[in-house]
Formats: C-alpha cells, sequence, structure tokens
C-alpha cells in the first residue's frame, strides 16, 4: 500500500463522514418540494448540529455511566465503518474486517442504541427499543444475505473494497437476477434500517409510530448531535454501498486522477439518485402499522434469501 | 530440551501436580468442618493452576502420554496429552478457578461436600479430556455426570432426576459406543484409534457418529434431550450451572470431536449423517435463541442461550462431517470454528453465570421483572458484565464475534460454494443471521432489565454491596473474552495445529477462508476513535445537568416502565406459530404463557405411557403367596426351557 493510495482512502473516509448531514439535507428538501413545501435549505442539519454542540446537556438521574458512553459508541461504529466501506476508490483503509465485520458493526450500533433507550426507564425508550429489536431480527439476516451474495457473485472474497472491483470489472455480466434481487432487497434494508416511511418515521414524535426516535428521548445537546450524525452517517453509507458494491460501475479501481475525478461524479449522481429514490418512497408511501412491518421485512429477507440460492442454482 | 528419562519424571511430576491436590480436596469432604471447605477450594486452586500450565508442558514435552499406577481388569488407566487437548485443559482450568474463586467469596454457606464434590468434577473432567484408555474415559465421564448430579441437589428434586435420566441414557450410548469401537479395534488404548472407519465401513461408521453426538447431544441440550436443562439451571445452586454449562460442555465437545475425527475418522460417502446432524443442530439453535427471548428468570435465558450456542459447535462439527472427503480445507476451518466458539462460550458463560450469581445475592431477586438500575449502583459489576454480553451478542472485537466470524466464513468461502451442499449454505447463512440477531435481543434485555432502567424492587433499589473479592474473578474473566478476541488468531493458529496432529489433514484453515480478519486492528480502531472523541469532549467542555426522566409532564411511577414480557412481545406475536402463546387474565394483570412442544407432545406421552405399564405390572402384585409360588414356578419352567432350547 502506497502513500498515495492510503492518503485517498482516508480522504474518502473523511468525505464521507463530512458530507452525511448533507445527504439527510437534501433528502428532506426534495422531501419537501415532492409535498409542495419549500422546505429547510439543504445544510440545515449542519446547522442543527452545531447547535446541539453548543449546548449543554440534561441526563437522567435514572441513567448510568453506559448511557454516557453510548454516543461515542455509535460514532465510533459509524466512523470505522466509514473507512471500510468504497466509496470512490475501491481500496478501502480498513481491510482488517469484510462483509460480516460491517454486519456486526451495525449490529454493534443497534445494540448501543438500543441498550441506551432502556436507560432512564421510560416507558418509550423500552418501547422503542423492543420495536427496533423486533425490526432487526429480520433486517440484519437479510442484511448479511445481500452483501454475501455478491461476495458469491464477484467470486472475490468477503472483502469490500475486492467485491466493489471485482463487480466492476464483470460489467455487464454482474446484472443478473441475483445482482437485482439482492439490490432490492438491500433497499428496503436501506429504508427499514434507516428508520424511513413505510418502516418507520423520522419525523414523528407520537409514541404509537416512534421506533427509532423513541431510543434518542433521552439524548441532549451534545450526546444527541452525535446520535444524529452517527444516524446520517449511516444513512449516508448505506447509499454509498448501494452505489459502490450494487451498482459500482463508474468507480475508481485505480489510482489515476482521471479515474478519481470520474468516480467522483459519478457517485455524487448515484447519490443524489438514491437520495430523489428515497424521497420518492418516502412521499408515496405512507407509515405502515407496527405489526404490518414484519410482512415487508419478510419480503425483503425472502428477496436476499432467493438472490443468494439464485447463485447457486442457475 | 528434556532427555527422555527426565522426561518422564517431569511429566508424573506434572501430571501428580495436576490430580493430587484435587484428590486430597475430595477428601475433605468427609470433615464437616468450614475450614475443611475452605482448604478443599485452595487444594482445587492449586489443580486448576497446574491445568492453567497444562499448554506450557505441552509446549515443554508435546504429546506426553502417562499411566496411572492403578490396575483394573478392562486395562490401563492412562491419559495422553496433544495439542487439542492441552488448549482445552488451560482455558477450562482458567474458567474453573474463576468460578471457585468466586465461590469462595460469594458468601453462599456451602458444605464441605460441595467444595468437595467441585474438586472431584474438576479431576474427572480433566481426565475425561485426557483419557487415553477407554475404560478411563468411561469411568471419569459416568463421575461427571454424578458428580453434577450431587451438586445440582435444590427444593424441588424434579429437574435433576430429569437430567439424571436423560444424562444417563446418552452415557448409556457413549458406553455402547466406545465398547464396540474397543471391540473392533482389539484395544482399548485410545492411542490406537486413529480412523477405524476403513476397517468399520461406511454404515455402521456412519452409525457410530449418530449415536456420539446424540450420547454428547444429551449433555449439551441437543433437541429433544434439552428437556431437563432450564429446570436443572434454574433450580441448582448458581456455581452448579455455571461448571455444568462450561466445563461439562467443553468436555462433551472436546471428547466428540476426538471421537469422530480421531477415533472413527471420517471418510468418503458419510454425508448423510452430517446432514441429518446438521439439521438438528440448527434445528436446536433456532429452538433455543426463540426460547431463551421469552424467559424471565436470568439462568433460565442463559440456559437457552446454552442450548444455542452449543448447537453452533455441533453444527460446525457436523459440517465438518459433510465436508471432511472432499474439501479438506473447509473441514479444518469449520472445526476450528466450532471449537473455538466452545472454548469461547465457556468464558463468557462463566462470567454471565457468576454475574447472575452475584445479582441473585445482593439484590434477593430472581426475576428479571424485580431488577433495574444496578448500574448505577454497582458500576463495577454492570462494566464486566457489559462485557459478557457483548461477547454473548458477538459485538466486535469479543471473543464470541470471532467465532462467528469464522462460522460465516466457512459457509461465504468459495469452498463451500464448490460443495454438494451449496444449496444449503444461504439457508444456513440466514439461520445464524437470524439466530444472532434473535439472542442479541435475548441479551440486550437481559442487560436491560438487570442493570439499567429504574429499580423495579425494593431488593433492587438498596441492593446490598458486593462481597468482598467477588468482583476479581469476574474481572479476570472479562478480561479473558476481551483478549480471546483480540489475539485470537494465535490460538486459532495453535487449535489448528492440534486439530490437523488428531485428523491427520494438514490442510490449512487459513487458506479456505475468503477474507481477512484482524480482530485486534479492529478493535483498536474502535477504541481509538472512542478515546478521540471523548478527549475532544473534556477539553471543549460543557455543563451537564442531571434532571428527572422525561415523563410527558407527569410523573413516572415504579411499573410506568416496560415489563420483559411487553420487550419480547413483539418478538413474540411475529413468530407466533411456533411461540403458540396465549395470554392469560389473571385477576387484573395479564400474562403471556407458552407451551414447551417437546415436554407436551414427547415427555408427557412417555411419562404416562410409561406410569400406565407400570400400572399393569402392579396388577401381577396380588399380595397373595400362591400366586407368587405360581410365578416362580413358570420362570422356572420358561427359564430351564429357554436354556435347553438355545
Amino acid at each position: 500500500m502506497t502513500g498515495a493510495e492510503i492518503l485517498v482512502e482516508l480522504i474518502q473516509a473523511i468525505v464521507l463522514v463530512a458530507i452525511a448531514p448533507l445527504m439527510a439535507g437534501i433528502v428532506s428538501k426534495l422531501k419537501a418540494l415532492m409535498q409542495g413545501r419549500r422546505g429547510a435549505g439543504i445544510l440545515q442539519p449542519y446547522r442543527d448540529l452545531r447547535k446541539l454542540l453548543r449546548k449543554d446537556s440534561v441526563t437522567s438521574r435514572n441513567s448510568s455511566w453506559l448511557f454516557r458512553g453510548i454516543p461515542y459508541v455509535c460514532m465510533a461504529s459509524m466512523i470505522v465503518l466509514a473507512m471500510m466501506t468504497p466509496f470512490i476508490y475501491t481500496g478501502v483503509l480498513a481491510p482488517y474486517g469484510d462483509l460480516v465485520a460491517v454486519v456486526y458493526l451495525f449490529t454493534m450500533y443497534r445494540f448501543a442504541m438500543v441498550l441506551g433507550g432502556l436507560e432512564g426507564g421510560s416507558t418509550f425508550g423500552g418501547m422503542g427499543s423492543s420495536r427496533e429489536m423486533m425490526m432487526s431480527v429480520l433486517i440484519e439476516p437479510a442484511l448479511l444475505l445481500a452483501i454475501a451474495t455478491l461476495a458469491v457473485l464477484s467470486g472475490a472474497g468477503t472483502d469490500m473494497g475486492d467485491i466493489s472491483s471485482a463487480i466492476s470489472a464483470l460489467g455487464l455480466a454482474a446484472v443478473g437476477p441475483a445482482l437485482i434481487l439482492a439490490g432490492a432487497s438491500f433497499m428496503m434494508t436501506l429504508l427499514a434500517e434507516n428508520a424511513r416511511i413505510p418502516f418507520d418515521n423520522p419525523t414523528t414524535h407520537l409514541e404509537l409510530t416512534m421506533v427509532h426516535e423513541a431510543m434518542l428521548l433521552e439524548y441532549s445537546g451534545r450526546d444527541l448531535a452525535m446520535m444524529e450524525l452517527s444516524s446520517q452517517m449511516r444513512l449516508t453509507i448505506f447509499m454509498a454501498m448501494l452505489g459502490s458494491l450494487f451498482f459500482p460501475w463508474g468507480i475508481a479501481t485505480e489510482l489515476t486522477a482521471q479515474a478519481l475525478v470520474l468516480s467522483a461524479v459519478v457517485m455524487a449522481v448515484k447519490m443524489l439518485l438514491v437520495a430523489f429514490a428515497l424521497s420518492v418512497v418516502e412521499s408515496v408511501l405512507c407509515k405502515s402499522r407496527l405489526f404490518k412491518t414484519p410482512n415487508l421485512l419478510t419480503a425483503s429477507f425472502t428477496l436476499s434469501l432467493m438472490a443468494m440460492i439464485s447463485l447457486y442454482i442457475l | 530440551m528434556i532427555s527422555g528419562m527426565e522426561e518422564g519424571t517431569f511429566v508424573a511430576a506434572y501430571m501428580l501436580f495436576l490430580v493430587v491436590p484435587a484428590v486430597a480436596g475430595i477428601v475433605c469432604g468427609f470433615f464437616r468442618k468450614e475450614t475443611a471447605a475452605k482448604a478443599a477450594v485452595a487444594l482445587c486452586s492449586v489443580s486448576c493452576v497446574a491445568g492453567i500450565l497444562c499448554y506450557p508442558v505441552w509446549m515443554l514435552v508435546p504429546d506426553f502420554s502417562c499411566t496411572f499406577p492403578l490396575g483394573s481388569l478392562l486395562g490401563d488407566y492412562s491419559v495422553h496429552v496433544d495439542q487439542l487437548t492441552a488448549v482445552f485443559v488451560s482455558v477450562s482450568s482458567a474458567v474453573f478457578l474463576m468460578i471457585a474463586v468466586h465461590m469462595s467469596h460469594s458468601g453462599h454457606t456451602y458444605s464441605p461436600g460441595y467444595a468437595a464434590l467441585g474438586c472431584a468434577l474438576f479431576v474427572s473432567c480433566v481426565l475425561c479430556m485426557t483419557a487415553s484408555s477407554a475404560v478411563l474415559l468411561l469411568v471419569s465421564w459416568e463421575i461427571v455426570s454424578v458428580v453434577t448430579f450431587a451438586m445440582a441437589s435444590s427444593r424441588r428434586e424434579g429437574p435433576r432426576w430429569r437430567f439424571f435420566a436423560i444424562t444417563h441414557l446418552g452415557g448409556l450410548t457413549l458406553m455402547a459406543v466406545v465398547a464396540y469401537i474397543a471391540w473392533a479395534a482389539g484395544t482399548g488404548d485410545m492411542t490406537e484409534w486413529d480412523g477405524l472407519s476403513a476397517t468399520l465401513g461406511q454404515t455402521s461408521s456412519a452409525i457410530l457418529i449418530f449415536l456420539l453426538f446424540i450420547g454428547f447431544g444429551t449433555k449439551l441440550g441437543t433437541i429433544p434431550f434439552h428437556a431437563w436443562m432450564p429446570d436443572m439451571y434454574a433450580e441448582s445452586p448458581t456455581h452448579t450451572t455455571a461448571l455444568l454449562t462450561t466445563l461439562c460442555s467443553n468436555v462433551a465437545v472436546l471428547v466428540l470431536f476426538k471421537g469422530v475425527f480421531s477415533w472413527i475418522g471420517v471418510g468418503e460417502g458419510m454425508e448423510t449423517v452430517g446432514v441429518v446432524l446438521c439439521v438438528l443442530s440448527a434445528a436446536t439453535a433456532l429452538w433455543g435463541a426463540m426460547e431463551s427471548m421469552v424467559q424471565t428468570e436470568p439462568k433460565r435465558i442463559l440456559a437457552y442461550s446454552s442450548m444455542e450456542n452449543m448447537a453452533l459447535a455441533t453444527m460446525c462439527l457436523s459440517l465438518a462431517v459433510v465436508f471432511s472427503g472432499s474439501l479438506p480445507g473447509l473441514c479444518a476451518l469449520v472445526t476450528v470454528a466450532g471449537l473455538l466458539h466452545t472454548l469461547n462460550h465457556s468464558v463468557f458463560k462463566s462470567l454471565m453465570m457468576l454475574t447472575v450469581d452475584s445479582i441473585e445475592d445482593v439484590t434477593g431477586e430472581r426475576k428479571i421483572d424485580r431488577m433495574g438500575g444496578i448500574a448505577c449502583v454497582l458500576p463495577g459489576l454492570s462494566v464486566v458484565a457489559l462485557f459478557g454480553i457483548m461477547s454473548l451478542a458477538a459485538i466486535p472485537p469479543m471473543n464470541g464475534f470471532v467465532s462467528e466470524w469464522l462460522m460465516l466464513q466457512s459457509l461465504l468461502g468459495t469452498d463451500a460454494m464448490a460443495s454438494n451442499m451449496r444449496v444449503a449454505m444461504p439457508l444456513l447463512v440466514a439461520l445464524l443471521g437470524v439466530c444472532g440477531m434473535i439472542v442479541a435481543t435475548s441479551y440486550a434485555r437481559l442487560y436491560g432489565f438487570i442493570f439499567l432502567g429504574r429499580p423495579r424492587s425494593e431488593g433492587a433499589a438498596n441492593p446490598r454491596p458486593m462481597r468482598k473479592g467477588s468482583l476479581a474473578p469476574l474481572a479476570v474473566l472479562a478480561g479473558m473474552c476481551l483478549c480471546m478476541g483480540l489475539f485470537a488468531v494465535p490460538l486459532m493458529d495453535a487449535m489448528a495445529s492440534g486439530i490437523s496432529g488428531l485428523t491427520g489433514s494438514d490442510a490449512s484453515y487459513s487458506e479456505a477462508m475468503s477474507g481477512t480478519l484482524e480482530p485486534l486492528t479492529l478493535g483498536l480502531m474502535l477504541a481509538g476513535c472512542v478515546i478521540i472523541m471523548f478527549a475532544a469532549t473534556r477539553i471543549f467542555r460543557k455543563k451537564r445537568e442531571i434532571n428527572e426522566t422525561w415523563a410527558c409532564g407527569g410523573t413516572l411511577d415504579e411499573r410506568m416502565q416496560y415489563s420483559s414480557e411487553g420487550f419480547s412481545q413483539p418478538i413474540v406475536r411475529v413468530f407466533h406459530p411456533i411461540y403458540q402463546d396465549t395470554s392469560v387474565k389473571k385477576g387484573d394483570s395479564y400474562s403471556t404463557s407458552f407451551v414447551e412442544p417437546f415436554v407436551k407432545y414427547i415427555y408427557r406421552p412417555l411419562g404416562a405411557l410409561i406410569t400406565w405399564f407400570s400400572k399393569q405390572v402392579t396388577r401381577i402384585q396380588t399380595g397373595n403367596i400362591q400366586s407368587y409360588l405360581g410365578y416362580i414356578l413358570v420362570t422356572l419352567v420358561a427359564a430351564l426351557l429357554a436354556v435347553r432350547l438355545l
């Protein structure tokens, strides 16, 4: 690994972290436009974070040391994930884990957040944690299967960077039932994992509908800023994975200035497309009832399972 | 290093160091003084230290054996320590030592007899792991069963008798298998049983493998033999449970592995039995995970979780049976995964069991619905318990993560795709994912309801202080959880070379892996991120106000908090067809009741059948002397006829 390579990989991880609030801002702006509102500017999430970072925080007297540590753990898991995700260049800074480690880091994030929801002893927190875990029982296996399908499809092993470049090299030959099914499943997982409609509503604070937000009620000030940022990072990492693993064409597989610039442009377009798709879904669908979501999740799980089985059968 | 003559003396001295103190500890059980109990624990600890040194001793004298100067009709009592056994003995001894230290500081008034039984358990487990003669293996395995039975005394006698019956079913199976192999090999010396499948033939080898899995499965909780587990775990003293779930499982898996891959040896044409066992293990894992989700007592949650973890280990071994013939590299990988998971399980499960013991001790409560908020009053305990929970839930970079990583890696590798099991691979990946998330939910619930939130009872609100010295063994175990995760690679290498020594295959497990794992780097990255951000927030410090939990403007009372049943309710509702749950209304309170189908559909009818049969038999007991004379006459005539005719 050369110095230039490390530099590019480091920059790509930093960019992935830095644009996280921007992506959240773009999605909500697009959503607002589609619903006939003007909406806040796309830089609003940055302003929110700045506001939160300046504030003092209030903590429940029933919460323990763990509660104060959880925002750090959530941030750390997302930062490490950002380093493991190929974004504009297929090399990643962190090849010391692979897709299994990626899925388990998402689990780590979720586990920490669920424990945080049980802190403080409010009814909301427990409710959010309980619902979150119910969904995750079906989300995580679907995620694991969808990414594993790519590993088997590319035949390049389970390291994230290798998968991306191998699929990119396969070209159109990679487009088959497996990739399409896995991509569809991953898109549903993206919605579910990031608490978007129809699984959850990120903007509501109504106890009947909350899942993700219910776990965040007790955080304030800087802690809340970290939780919000890590949640935005999770969305961005998912979007980046969709663009760099499932539809990786255009990504820089070698280190030339031309390839990198091209890749950056292509990636920006892909991210915008995903953001657009996300806002369409969120404007067209309504949040489904809590006990209907398992049906959707099972569908996503089945899609990814079929994707993987199709690889072995076809 | 050490010459031949000295080597024999050295090994004999080491074996004395290993066995004699614990045997002396057993003798202490005959005295009824409190000092005798302390002496027994101290002597046992000495033996444990010797056990921990097993791997260093193995490095000095590779593959040492020793014969005890005790003759028997059926052969010598001899032991043989290879590399894999040395790893298992060392880790198991460390776990045992921590359990013993915790026991002596836990404040339970165990009788000297209990401590002596602990010594007996240690000796018999070590001998069972190292045994190289069939008679020693069977004798020590039987002692393990009887001793754990004796240590499990409780107010309700039912569970431990159930354990006794089921475990002896397994013991008898094992005896039959070992006796058959000894007969076929013509010797009771197990060092000479290497790969007998060629002489035994495919069918009988497959049957023997199946019987070995079932025999040890009774101890590991393979369905439908798990019926004793939850009750026995919940009712018996926690230290017994801890020993049972860690040490005995280690012994069972190790001897199972040796039996299948070293004595019998797996060759071509045994895929069918591997597939059958794999399905059985997978069903066990799923069932254990689902049931652990709805239990309300910590020990029951851990009982079902043991079942799940051990099922994953046996699943790996059964997959190894499948791959053994055609894909040696993959076979090595999946075996390392299974055995490493067993060792990891013994460390994190003993940590959790001991934590639960401490919690029950300080709060006086046994249900998670009566606990809560312990992390605020006992932060030290909550930190070590978090390590255990993270390992259980396979969160990187803990040891549980490493073994699950290996399992998934063996299913996703390119080798697995080439096998004729390939269609099953996605299903197994899905199974691992679902099981993993259900148990993670179960552990989040366990930790959250014990340590977090507001106290749900008087005992949890004002717990007694921890017993002096009872935190130290927990901290050591937590450290082991972390270190076995971070430094997993050398451990895996040691186990792999031990495995290839036993199976005789020199395939490298790392070549079958299609990804890279550096848990140490991963852990350092995570820790580094946390530390940098923490330092940043320390420098730019902000005020932190402590206030009430937000309650929509009202005040929260004790009942206004999620209950453990409420927590698991969404999952129960999603998986209703499996759980078969029904709501029960009792006065003003609702609760959910579950059917244990194995008890309802297998054990109850079986019990009823046996009772009915016994009632029929009692009919001949008329109490009339003439009829008894008649029976004697009939028996005599029948016996004479049989002798004459046969």
